[in-house]
């Protein structure tokens, strides 16, 4: 028999402890574009699993997957904390797969990295794709590229208005071209996609401003009080 | 004068007590009072990305674990010192999360910096002069460069600094430091 379909895991790093996150709206978004006849397409969230200790599970189906998609939020210029210990412990858990002459060798798997940034800039994500590119290679496994996404917080609340029509657009297309990229035998490695909100940076930044003056004062604070500065007196 | 070094209890590999060891006998020659921090796995919760730190309790994470005193120490040094391993190019996971929780620190606006690029203000009128030094054996060229690129080409006044074999001397980069606090942007 043929085996004509491909399984792909999408991987929510979120460190988010809820299923409502950016990564989490783009991973429902994903899987709606990508499964078909040709790709079946499973959901794990990373924080979860950890919480969970779920792990062991998780990463035998990651090492038996055909591509892996790692959909997560930019913290601090690369990836967060427990991403990274997600990634350090699926490392391990692959070098005890295979024994000790042997390297890690994950050839077959396919690998991609969507990754949202709170700033409207695409490209601060550039490092977070290099991290994913990176672990790739120290597993061996085959690193396509990455879908860099700017302003991500305003897209999930704001997708029906017409503004953001370009944005899903793009969106919709990124995710097309992984999923033709899993489908393919393509040699060619395509290029990474930047992806932002169609929206003008100043007001993006005014309202991001206004949006934390809001929540203070629903916490019961004030505005002032945003700027506390706790560990000041001590010096 | 104060330092605080931050350094991972998980990988302390012969480089990582070598490079320990130097910090510790530069700085004590030099009269630094020096704290020591190890941050091993299950020390610290992971951030959850609730931005409590700055809508909730401004300033301080919400989370009630020793995370809270981290900051506080950082807050009150003249320098601070990461010691971190170099994982897939990037900080390892104990230091990558204090390095995500330390975002109390800063205030929640947005800014554009002069290159376009946008940065958080900071919270107080100084910090503490930031190095980060970036260790692991034999590690490849476009790891340490990518290392180097994720603070550098987002941040003000840290300096980073990759070892990847026993061979370093650091005292002439120390030599060239001034831990001292420092104002102006993150
Ligand atoms: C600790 C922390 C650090 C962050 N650092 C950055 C950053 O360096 N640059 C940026 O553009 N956004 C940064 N963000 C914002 C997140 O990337 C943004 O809110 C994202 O949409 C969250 O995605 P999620 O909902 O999938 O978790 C940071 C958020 C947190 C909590």
């Amino acid at each position: 028999m043929i085996r004509a379909h491909k399984n792909v895991i999408l991987i929510n790093g979120s460190p988010k402890r809820t299923n409502v996150s950016m990564s989490g709206w783009l991973a429902a978004f994903a899987e709606q574009r990508l499964k078909g006849e040709l790709l079946e397409v499973k959901l794990i969230r990373a924080q979860k699993s950890l919480l969970n200790d779920n792990m062991a599970h998780d990463f035998e189906t990651l090492r038996d997957a055909d591509a892996l998609v790692f959909i997560f939020p930019l913290y601090v210029f690369c990836l967060p904390g427990l991403l990274m210990r997600y990634l350090e412990d699926f490392y391990d858990f692959l070098k005890t797969q295979y024994s000790d002459d042997e390297s890690i060798d994950q050839r077959g798997i396919k690998i991609y990295a969507v990754v949202n940034a709170g700033f409207v800039e695409p490209e601060v994500n550039l490092e977070a794709v290099r991290v994913i590119r990176s672990f790739s290679e120290k597993i061996q496994a085959n690193f396509r590229f990455g879908v860099l996404i700017g302003g991500g917080p305003m897209i999930p609340n704001t997708q029906n208005a017409l503004f953001m029509k370009p944005t899903i657009r793009a969106l919709d297309a990124a995710f097309l071209k992984i999923g033709e990229d899993i489908a393919g035998e393509g040699q060619s490695l395509p290029a990474d996609l930047q992806i932002s909100v169609n929206f003008p940076k100043k007001l993006y930044h005014f309202m991001g401003d206004h949006r934390w003056i809001s929540s203070v004062k629903k916490n019961g604070l004030k505005k002032k009080d945003l700027y506390r500065r706790p560990y000041q007196t001590l010096r | 004068m104060k330092l605080y070094i931050i350094s991972d209890k998980a990988f302390q590999t012969p480089l990582y007590k070598a490079i320990e060891r130097a910090i510790r006998t530069y700085f004590s020659q030099k009269r630094f009072e020096i704290t020591f921090e190890e941050i091993d796995q299950g020390d610290l919760d992971f951030c959850m990305g609730c931005f409590g730190c700055w809508t909730k309790k401004p300033g301080e994470c919400v989370i009630p674990d020793k995370m809270g005193q981290i900051n506080q120490t950082f807050m009150n040094s003249d320098g601070v010192i990461y010691l971190s391993p170099v994982v897939f190019g990037q900080f390892s996971a104990n230091i990558k999360n204090a390095i995500d929780r330390w975002i109390p620190n800063a205030l929640p606006f947005f800014e554009t910096r002069t290159d376009g690029s946008t940065m958080h203000p900071p919270r107080y009128a100084s910090y503490p002069k930031q190095l980060i030094i970036g260790y692991q054996m034999g590690m490849s060229e476009e790891d340490a460069q990518l290392f180097k690129d994720i603070t550098e080409k987002h941040r003000t006044n840290v300096a980073v600094i990759t070892v990847d074999d026993l061979d370093f001397d650091l005292s002439r980069l120390f030599d060239s430091i001034q831990f001292e606090r420092i104002g102006g942007p993150l």
